[in-house]
């Protein structure tokens, strides 16, 4: 890592229309920073604007004030602001609504094919990295709605890491799952990360134990408005990570005091 | 995925017993008239297939209907699209809508012999669009207006650019409205053309018009087999679309089974 390197929030103010039609602030002159290429999990109460940061991060929302700037070469700068936005060329969102997000009509081999930008040569062996990781070789021909939600999950994220962004937002990735396919997905997560190391994850959830599993370094969040409340380094290396690390002390230490913090 | 085919003999017995009852029917009718012998009038309905007449007034029927349907659908795809993404246009649009979409088109038949030439075609198929347009409209206005952003924004974030996006997804997402209401208008379209070619007098040809010319030449068995060659044709073209339906919007699937 190079200190050129970098994906800052800077000054970041959003607001948007509650449900009585008021003006509610969700950011007010937010700054945060971010590792290139580490996962980082953000963790924060329902409502405290994850997914509201997430979408700007990805460059879908414009903030009012203030900007995303992302710098992962020495060359490119991308940005989100007020002005405009360059986000969507290099960063890719997993939404939190992930079956909605699953285009009906794409069988799963085109839906991953659909997601990849590059030539043909590599596509191959992308496809085929992905297929190698998250294990859905045998799901290529069916349509979304033929599939269980794990794997609709499975399919969202093949789909996004087939376009190989340098910068991966992930939106309560897990949240509806049941407890076994989350661990092999989480799982999943870490492996494609170690496969692909440059890359800059950001995982939004309000599970600690996800995140402390997960993360290189866990930033808690207040919420109304969004403030950050502190970062907790998780030490252990991601190579290192598997279901037993869950039951180590160092894991329950670490969840504590993300817990105590938000 | 095809149920009903054990049930042949009974769909078979169905079909005889449905003819035989309106063969009955006419026989009846035709009592006022020399010609009472049934198996004559068998006959003559049974010729009446052989009849080339029959044929080409068949032939103006479908391409009227063809024309005035793809008419209808190139407009309501359009017009059913800008309304349903863009604001500015559906609020323009919208009381226009709701005000000229429950007028039966069988009653602005009169008005539109007015405003057209009364000559033929142009007229007869400007009265298949106009009825076809509007459930065709307002499906894929709906359809259209209900894509959730999710969709957009998945686009957006795979870097897909704006007409990417437009013909991979907003297009795409309507496509099983087009389908559905394609069928509802596929009847509406026969219906008119059927009556536009009974009421419009200017060049008198088509399968409606010879109906009409049979029975006021009392030759009831020729109506009648004009009448089936008319279900034929519906009955096909409903075949057809439910085939293209299966084969463009194969994710569809509660769609496939109905009838």
């Amino acid at each position: 890592m190079t200190t050129e390197m970098y994906l800052n929030i800077k000054n970041l103010t959003k607001s948007h229309t509650a449900q009585n039609n008021s003006l509610e602030t969700v950011f007010d002159n937010f700054s945060l920073s971010f590792e290139v290429g580490k996962i980082t999990a953000l963790v924060g109460k329902v409502g405290c604007g994850k997914t509201t940061l997430l979408k700007m991060m990805a460059g879908l929302y414009r903030p009012e004030k203030g900007s995303i700037e992302f710098k992962n070469s020495a060359q490119d700068v991308f940005h989100c602001s007020a002005i405009g936005q360059s986000m969507t060329e290099i960063a890719t969102l997993v939404f939190q609504e992930y079956k909605e997000s699953l285009l009906e009509w794409q069988r799963v081999r085109t839906a991953i094919n659909w997601g990849f930008s590059g030539n043909e040569t590599k596509r191959v062996a992308v496809v085929e990295q992905i297929d190698r990781v998250l294990e859905i070789s045998k799901l290529l021909d069916r349509f979304p709605g033929e599939l269980s939600g794990g794997q609709q999950q499975k399919v969202a994220v093949a789909r996004a890491l087939a376009r190989q962004p340098k910068l991966l937002l992930m939106d309560e990735p897990f949240g509806s799952l049941d407890a076994i396919s989350r661990y092999e997905l989480e799982a999943l997560i870490l492996k494609e990360w170690l496969n692909e190391q440059s890359r800059t994850i950001v995982i939004a959830t309000h599970d600690t134990e996800e995140a402390v599993f997960l993360a290189h370094r866990v930033i808690v969040l207040g919420e109304k408005p969004c403030k950050m409340k502190g970062v907790i380094p998780v030490t252990r290396p991601i190579e290192q990570r598997a279901e037993d690390f869950k039951e180590t002390p160092e894991f329950g230490i670490t969840r504590r005091s993300v817990r105590m913090l938000l | 995925m095809n149920k009903r085919k054990g049930h042949w003999a009974y769909r078979l017995l169905v079909l005889i017993f449905v003819p035989a009852i309106l063969g009955i029917i006419v026989n009846r009718i035709d009592r006022k008239t020399e010609t009472s012998q049934f198996w004559t009038l068998v006959n003559r309905f049974l010729y009446a297939f052989g009849d080339s007449q029959i044929y080409s007034d068949l032939m103006q029927t479908i391409w009227r209907f063809a024309l005035g349907f793809a008419i209808a659908l190139v407009c309501a795809v359009v017009v059913g699209v800008l309304m349903g993404r863009f604001k500015r246009i559906e609020n323009a649009l919208i009381d226009t809508v709701r005000l000229l979409r429950p007028i039966p088109t069988a009653a602005i038949i009169p008005l539109a012999m007015l405003v057209i030439s009364g000559i033929g075609n142009p007229l007869r198929i400007f009265i298949i669009a106009y009825g076809v347009f509007w459930p065709l409209l307002i499906h894929i206005y709906q359809d259209s207006k209900d894509i959730k952003q999710t969709l957009i924004d998945t686009g957006r974030t795979l870097g897909k650019t704006r007409v990417q996006i437009f013909c991979g997804i907003e297009l795409r997402t309507i496509l099983p409205a087009i389908m559905t209401s394609s069928r509802i208008g596929l009847a509406i379209g026969l219906l008119l053309g059927v009556t536009s070619e009974m009421l419009v007098t200017g060049d008198p040809s088509g399968i409606g018009y010879r109906i009409l010319d049979y029975e006021r030449s009392f030759k009831y068995p020729e109506m009648l087999a004009a009448i089936m060659m008319l279900a034929a044709f519906g009955w096909a073209i409903d075949w057809a679309f439910k085939w293209i339906e299966r084969k463009s919007i194969p994710w569809y699937k509660e769609r496939h089974e109905s009838f």
